[in-house]
């Protein structure tokens, strides 16, 4: 007992510490306050980046991935092909018979303007069932007259000889040209952009993969795997 | 309108010193200081380093304020801190040696003089110790602790704990006895 009272008596006794301690304690601690405002704004700060940067690359949406631009086919104005079309048929395949001869010269060989014209009209409006072949048949016919007639017109302006002329080969590049024009507008309408397609598969790729990490690493974090590991050298 | 808060006990202050009112803090540490820098005073002998070591220990105080629980006694808590900076202190400065001699100790017989001594006596006697029969004499007899403690906060074993304080006693009899016959005469 009397043991305790003397400790009490040890602990309660003091000594008074210098005047200005508690000025040297103070601007200790706020010190250490104004680094410790300094850390935890530092921590906001790029948990905030992480958070960010994250996101942005986890559900960046599929608008915004760089690709390759899209070409947009332009619209094809039928009446213009048809009318390019007439022109074409009438630029070359008629514009060699003269009144001496149904025959025209293109490139060497030697062909009847009937025969193309019966060839080309024959590809294009093959009939399709026995009721309708009378109304293509009657077609046929308006396609002939109308090339026919327009043949007669422009040979009438060109003069032709049974030898290549300046005309002669200026028409066939046209048609040429109006043939080229004619595929790519039709190649344009019915084919599907390669670079399209391969953006598309690759943003699937893209996503299925994303996708796959996402849910491997929310079930690595609900159960995580017990590394085991084995000796090498045995 | 300025909010007025009573800050009249202990658990009041805490909670403001948590919330870094340098008033609240201000308030704690006159109540607590004088009391801290005696108990430092045991264990370092300059006052001034104790007043250094003693701030420093308040400044874990009020740092690690989110730590103390209110289990216990806040001075008690206190008091740890202070303890264990001393300690620390001493340790840094390379001055806390034990020798692990072992010795063979007899049965120690309380003096009443020993207990009839006035407190300011005893911290002059306590200071001319070595430092290590003074740090485990402080810890054992003055803040209560078992030799089981004093080993663990120590890194040492029981028995050189043990050892440390059977010479501090020794020492400090020593000590009275050549003060007593000093002022008083021979017996």
């Amino acid at each position: 007992m009397e043991r305790n009272k003397y400790r009490e008596q040890i602990q309660n006794s003091i000594v008074e510490p210098s005047e200005d301690s508690w000025e040297k304690l103070s601007k200790k601690l706020t010190d250490h306050d104004k680094k410790n405002n300094k850390r935890l704004f530092m921590k906001y700060a790029i948990s905030i980046f992480i958070i960010t940067s994250l996101g942005f690359y986890l559900f960046q949406p599929d608008n915004e991935i760089p690709r390759d631009e899209i070409i947009v086919s332009p619209k094809v104005d039928k009446t213009s092909i048809k009318s390019s079309l007439a022109n074409f048929e009438a630029d070359t395949t008629l514009s060699a018979p003269t009144e001496n001869s149904n025959v025209i010269k293109i490139k060497g060989t030697k062909l009847l303007a009937n025969e193309i014209i019966n060839y080309d009209v024959g590809e294009r409006m093959a009939p399709e069932n026995e009721d309708n072949k009378e109304q293509n048949k009657n077609s046929l016919r308006e396609v002939h007259d109308y090339f026919t007639t327009n043949t007669l017109n422009e040979t009438s302006k060109i003069e032709l000889h049974n030898e290549d002329t300046y005309e002669e080969v200026e028409a066939l590049l046209k048609s040429a040209y109006l043939n080229i024009e004619q595929n790519d507008q039709y190649l344009n309408e019915k084919t599907i952009s390669a670079i399209d397609l391969l953006g598309e598969i690759e943003d699937g790729i893209e996503k299925d993969t994303r996708r796959k990490l996402f849910e491997k690493i929310i079930i690595t974090i609900k159960n995580p795997t017990e590394i085991e590991i084995t000796d090498r050298s045995k | 309108m300025r909010k007025v808060i009573k800050l009249n006990n202990d658990t009041q202050l805490i909670k403001q010193s948590l919330k870094n009112n340098r008033k609240a803090q201000k308030l704690l540490y006159q109540k607590y200081a004088p009391k801290m820098l005696r108990l430092c005073t045991y264990y370092i002998k300059d006052l001034q380093q104790s007043e250094e070591v003693m701030l420093n220990g308040f400044f874990k105080v009020f740092t690690k304020l989110s730590q103390y629980a209110n289990k216990g006694s806040f001075e008690g808590w206190i008091r740890k801190i202070m303890v264990w900076e001393s300690i620390s202190y001493l340790r840094k400065k390379k001055e806390l040696i034990f020798t692990h001699k072992i010795e063979v100790y007899g049965k120690f017989i309380e003096n009443e003089v020993e207990l009839n001594i006035a407190v300011e006596d005893l911290h002059q006697y306590i200071n001319q110790l070595s430092n290590g029969c003074k740090v485990v004499f402080n810890l054992y007899v003055i803040e209560g602790y078992k030799h089981a403690e004093i080993a663990e906060i120590l890194q040492i074993s029981e028995g050189t704990s043990k050892t440390q304080l059977f010479r501090a006693r020794k020492a400090l009899q020593k000590i009275i006895s050549r003060n007593q016959k000093k002022y008083h005469g021979t017996k």
